[in-house]
Parts: structure tokens; C-alpha cells; sequence
């Protein structure tokens, strides 16, 4: 419990309905000892006003339902637009490996398939956080 | 009495940030709140430039146990508040493990629809191990929203038990949220959070014994006694649904009863003197606490007292007395 709590947003894409993973990373970040602000479903603006509000170090978009290129085309441009260059953007969930590329170039900073064990996405935010930028 | 002021000129950032906050700078007023949680030294000279411009936003405390709809009774405030043209701000505390020092902040969650409503600054915040239901910094943080120019902040305390009642020393207005099978005649008589309720709500009316519990609530005859004078505040049991939108008339009806009243009375201005004379009692005890803590862990402190205290040949008691005479005589001659 050492050194500040790293503050992470973990949003949906609007109707991206699902909730078993989403709750699942939520208690592996909180018992890394982070503080997660569970958001639910958010538009991009709804996403980019939360993560302003909360002061948050990591935005995290749980993807189940595709549209994640989409999402990133949009989502990067509007945290710029508001200053917020410091924050890491992370996307986990059902993402075909080929995207990971095309994710990486508009900014997402990491994007994690399915079906990996909590604590990799732990460490990344861990090693990275702070250190990254938009 | 003159005011201590600090002799260097002011911080030109400090007074860029001041600056930012007083002129609704979302970003500079969140990044504010978590400086000041961090214990960043330039926060609390941000802190001392808001100051003045503090004590105008009305302050309502949502408080109660986990699950009795504190976050969506605030989601309904925040609507009713806006629809009378009033901006929001709202500080929404959470649990941290006090085993992990995590978190999962969700009050949020249930608080959406304002997020293209650029007059409602909605802020989450960990506990991080503070008791009383609220986090150490929450004065700070309403200190912000109050700075920034909010009409209204709504601090949600965490799902408390019987005996959080920190709410009290800050909010002007305590609603305290409970729901029907909250417990019976006994469990309301008990000392603690139901003598912090300036306004008693029954949520989730339309869940069996509502008419039961909220009869039970107003028989026990809750007052607050006003600090001078007779009059006594006679504590109102509103009966809602706030997940269905029932009852929030009653509810803002009897928040501006009470404030009207607290605020003829002088009991308003005697619980803002209150709340600061508690702030700066904490602040204190805590510096003092840290520092005494320090030299403890130095070692060999305080003229080899530790020593015999280890030794057996002082006890406790013994030597604590000896230290508060100390601090004593210190504290008069400030």
C-alpha cells in the first residue's frame, strides 16, 4: 500500500453489453491495489468527460462486440483535444490479432486478446503508467 | 487578530492553478483534488489561495448503509438540482481494501446522463483507510467544487454502519438513506448515525413494510437541538423510490425547510464554524501525530524514555502524562 494508487476508468463502448470480464478485470485491478472507477456503457464524449473528471491515469475499454478500430478512431483524437496527453489508453477483450497493429498506430497503447490472466495487464499498467503518452 | 501569511511571494504556478479553479477549470480542479490526496506540498498552497473564496456552495451529505440507493438518490438530486439551474458538483466516496489498498469505485456508474452537462463535475474518490465514513480529504475536495463556484456539492459518504457520523462535521444538511427492514424500533433508538440525519429518507418505497418502517422512523421523533435558542429541528422521514423518481419533491421541499431554518436560527453558521474548528483540530493532531511518530522510530527518542518504558521501570501512563504536560505548556504559549 505503498506510493499513490494508480486510478484507472474501465468503460464499454455504448451497447457493448457484457459483464462478466469486465467485472472480472475490475477485481484484479482493485486487488493489484488500484482504484477503478467501474463505468459502464459510454459514448466516446462520455468516456473522454469521465476519465477528465476522474483524474484518472488509465482508461481501459473492455471490448466484446467489435468496433474497437471505430472506438480508437475517435476515442484518441477527443482525450487530445481535452489535454489529456498523459494518460495510457488500453483495450482488452474479443480483438482479432490482426487489429493490434492498426490499434497501436492511432494510439492505443496496448490491447490484450482475450483469455489471459489479470495480472499481465497488471504488470503492463504497473510498468508503464506515467511513462506513456498520446 | 492578524493572519499568519506566508512571508515568500506567492507560487506563480499556485496562483496559475487558484487561478484555473476559480474559473471552472475542470481539469485543474480534479487534478487539484488528487494532489491533495497525494499530499503534494504545491496542492496546499493551492488549497490556502481557495480559501477565502470558500463557503458558498450548499453542502448535502448522502449517507447510510450499502445498498440503500445512496448513488441513485444523488443521481436524482443531481437532475432536480439542474432543472432549477443550479450547478453540481459531487464527491462520491468508496471503500479502499485494506488489504490490497484497491479499489472499485461504482457510484459513478449510476450517476449517468450528465456527462454532456458541463455543470456537473461528478468526482470519485478511494477512502484510502479513513474512518468515519469519509476520506480525510473530502474537506479539500468540497473546498474545490465550493472554489470552482458550484451552487450545490453532494458528498456521498461510503455504506456506513452505526457510528460514521464524520458526514456531520462537514455537510450543512445530512440525508440519511435508509430502506425498509432496515431493522426495528430498537435498532432506530441506538446512538450513532440515525443522531446525525438532519432528513431521514426511506428508500425503495415500493418494496414491502415502507408505510411500516417510515411510521416506525416518525414515531421515534428524531430532533436536532440548534445550538442557542429553543426551537429544536424536528428530523422529516420522506418515503421514496428514487430508482422510479418518486418522492424527490418532498425531498428538495424539506431540504429547503431545513436550510431556511437552519440558516434563520444560526444553526447553519454555528455548524460552519464547527466544521473548520474540526478541520483544523485534524490537521493538527495529525502533524503532531506524524512527527511524534518519527521521532519514536528514530530511536532512543525522547531522553532515553522508550529505554525504561522497555525496561518496565515507567509505565505508560506515566510517561504519556509527562509529554502531554509538555505539549501543554507548548500549546498555551502559541
Amino acid at each position: 500500500m505503498s506510493g499513490k494508487p494508480v486510478k484507472v476508468l474501465l468503460a464499454k463502448k455504448k451497447i457493448d453489453v457484457h459483464g462478466r470480464a469486465s467485472k472480472l478485470i475490475a477485481r484484479e485491478l482493485r486487488d493489484a491495489g488500484m482504484e477503478v472507477v467501474y463505468f459502464r456503457f459510454g459514448t466516446v464524449d462520455e468516456i473522454v468527460n469521465a476519465a477528465l473528471q476522474e483524474d484518472v491515469d488509465v482508461i481501459a475499454v473492455s471490448i466484446m462486440t467489435s468496433g474497437h478500430l471505430h472506438l480508437a478512431e475517435n476515442l484518441v483524437p477527443a482525450l487530445k483535444a481535452k489535454g489529456m496527453n498523459d494518460v495510457m489508453v488500453i483495450f482488452g477483450g474479443i480483438i482479432p490479432d490482426v487489429d493490434f497493429e492498426p490499434l497501436r498506430k492511432m494510439g492505443v497503447h496496448r490491447a490484450f486478446p482475450a483469455g489471459l490472466p489479470g495480472s499481465v495487464v497488471v504488470d503492463y499498467i504497473n510498468a508503464n503508467v506515467g511513462k506513456v503518452g498520446l | 487578530m492578524s493572519a499568519t501569511t506566508a512571508t515568500t511571494a506567492p507560487d506563480v504556478v499556485a496562483q496559475r492553478v487558484a487561478e484555473q479553479v476559480l474559473d471552472g477549470h475542470v481539469r485543474s480542479a480534479t487534478r487539484l483534488i488528487t494532489q491533495s490526496q497525494d499530499g503534494d506540498p504545491l496542492a496546499r498552497r493551492v488549497m490556502s489561495l481557495l480559501y477565502p473564496h470558500c463557503g458558498r456552495a450548499r453542502l448535502i451529505g448522502i449517507t447510510g448503509p450499502p445498498g440503500a440507493g445512496k448513488s441513485t438518490l444523488v443521481a436524482g438530486m443531481i437532475g432536480e438540482l439542474r432543472k432549477r439551474g443550479l450547478t453540481v458538483g459531487v464527491i462520491a466516496v468508496d471503500p479502499s481494501s485494506p488489504f490490497s489498498g484497491g479499489a472499485v469505485l461504482g457510484d459513478r456508474d449510476r450517476m449517468t446522463g450528465f456527462s454532456s452537462d458541463g455543470e456537473v463535475f461528478i468526482r470519485s474518490m478511494a477512502s484510502r483507510g479513513a474512518i468515519g465514513g469519509l476520506c480525510a480529504v473530502a474537506n479539500d475536495a468540497v473546498d474545490v467544487m465550493d472554489a470552482m463556484g458550484k451552487d450545490v456539492v453532494l458528498i456521498e459518504t461510503v455504506g456506513v454502519g452505526q457510528s460514521e457520523v464524520e458526514i456531520a462535521q462537514i455537510a450543512n444538511t445530512v440525508v440519511l438513506t435508509l430502506v425498509p427492514g432496515y431493522g426495528d424500533e430498537l435498532q432506530a433508538m441506538k446512538a450513532g448515525i440515525m443522531e446525525a440525519a438532519d432528513i431521514i429518507v426511506v428508500n425503495k418505497a415500493d418494496s414491502p413494510g415502507a408505510n411500516g418502517a417510515v411510521a416506525e422512523l416518525q414515531n421515534m421523533g428524531y430532533f436536532q437541538a440548534v445550538p442557542q435558542g429553543e426551537e429544536m429541528w424536528q428530523v422529516p422521514v420522506v418515503k421514496m423510490s428514487a430508482l422510479r423518481n418518486e418522492g424527490f419533491d418532498e425531498l428538495e421541499a424539506q431540504i429547503l425547510r431545513q436550510s431556511e431554518f437552519a440558516e434563520k436560527t444560526g444553526w447553519k453558521a454555528a455548524r460552519q464554524r464547527r466544521r473548520r474548528v474540526h478541520q483544523f483540530a485534524e490537521v493538527v493532531t495529525d502533524g503532531v501525530r506524524r512527527d511524534f511518530m518519527g521521532v519514536m522510530q528514530e530511536g532512543g527518542g525522547f531522553n532515553g524514555l522508550l529505554d525504561r518504558i522497555e525496561a518496565l521501570q515507567v509505565d505508560p501512563y506515566a510517561a504519556a502524562q509527562g509529554i502531554s504536560r509538555r505539549l501543554r505548556t507548548l500549546t498555551k504559549d502559541l
